[in-house]
């Protein structure tokens, strides 16, 4: 298992580096996911998409570097994230507003009449936004695929952690997307 | 550990395989969009994002020496020192063979002091 997560690590990493033939390809490549991983992370969407667009602005402002980079798309991930967060904590302290990425569904079902992934998983969307910050970084990232190892990397803790924060979302995932009802989200009839 | 196994197949199988899904126009109409904003900044638009960029990295880098730095005394810390049996293990290198109970904390990269 750890042999195969080192494979698909270097795959991921072979597959990023291979898509810096040219800006566009890297663009294609990872605006969806990375929009879509900060719109699982962010209060509303027009933050994500802003978000998104200043970091491929940086991105392409280093491209030189980016092309020198074992995984330009830690980089871009990593940095995306933490500019999300920056200005998250900006405008908290601007609106003197406590940090609350849990009831905006208003926002997020916007977001689902444009994008037909949110649509498509907006249970499950809305159920990462309740969960605590750093767990929902670590689900948000191994819905793109990275392992825990690659994950802790991108959010800069060990993989310990990463792993524990996963397995305590991974409870709450499951309780929310079976038994709980979500704010503003209807459930799935079983049958 | 990969989605599946922690949460179901089920659950998160399909939205981490469409994830990177998106109608090529809206991807392509997006990028001519951005092109054209990174050809309008003005100078200073530019200087604050590579300074906002260069800010990221640095945090970055003064996590990662924190860490190597912290790391490489924890490594010192548990180095034997000056032993008087094998197995033996002085917990600072200047309690010369134990002569004393040491009281420092284990895995401590701090001296202790006499």
């Amino acid at each position: 298992m750890a042999h195969r997560s080192k494979q698909d690590g270097d795959e991921r990493g072979a597959q990023a580096r291979l898509s810096m033939g040219s800006q566009e390809e890297f663009f294609t490549r990872y605006w969806p996911r990375l929009v879509r991983f900060l719109i699982t992370q962010a209060s509303n969407h027009s933050l994500a998409e802003e978000v998104a667009g200043d970091t491929f602005l940086k991105a392409w402002d280093r491209w030189d570097d980016l092309l020198t980079y074992e995984r330009p798309d830690s980089w871009l991930f990593k940095v995306a994230l933490r500019e999300l967060r920056r200005q998250e904590a900006k405008a908290r302290t601007r609106d003197s507003l406590a940090e609350d990425r849990t009831g905006n569904m208003a926002d997020l079902q916007g977001t689902a009449l444009t994008d037909d992934w949110v649509a498509d998983n907006f249970a499950l969307t809305a159920a990462i936004r309740t969960l605590p910050r750093r767990q929902a970084e670590v689900v948000a990232c191994m819905l793109l695929g990275y392992s825990t190892r690659e994950t802790a990397e991108i959010l800069g803790v060990s993989e310990g952690t990463a792993r524990s924060h996963l397995s305590r979302a991974a409870g709450k995932l499951r309780v929310l997307l079976t038994d709980a009802e979500l704010p503003g989200v209807a459930r799935k009839d079983p049958s | 550990m990969t989605p599946e196994e922690a949460l179901g197949a089920d659950v998160l199988g399909s939205a981490a395989r469409t994830i990177g899904e998106m109608p090529e126009e809206a991807v392509q109409s997006k990028f001519a969009q951005l092109q054209q904003m990174r050809g309008a900044r003005t100078e200073r638009e530019i200087i604050r994002q590579q300074a906002e960029a260069d800010s990221l990295e640095g945090d970055e880098a003064a996590y990662q020496a924190g860490l190597m730095h912290e790391k490489s005394d924890l490594k010192k810390a548990a180095r034997p020192r000056s032993t008087t049996s094998p197995g033996h293990r002085s917990s600072s290198p200047r309690c010369s063979p134990c002569s004393r109970k040491s009281t420092m904390p284990r895995g401590k990269p701090t001296q202790e002091k006499h």
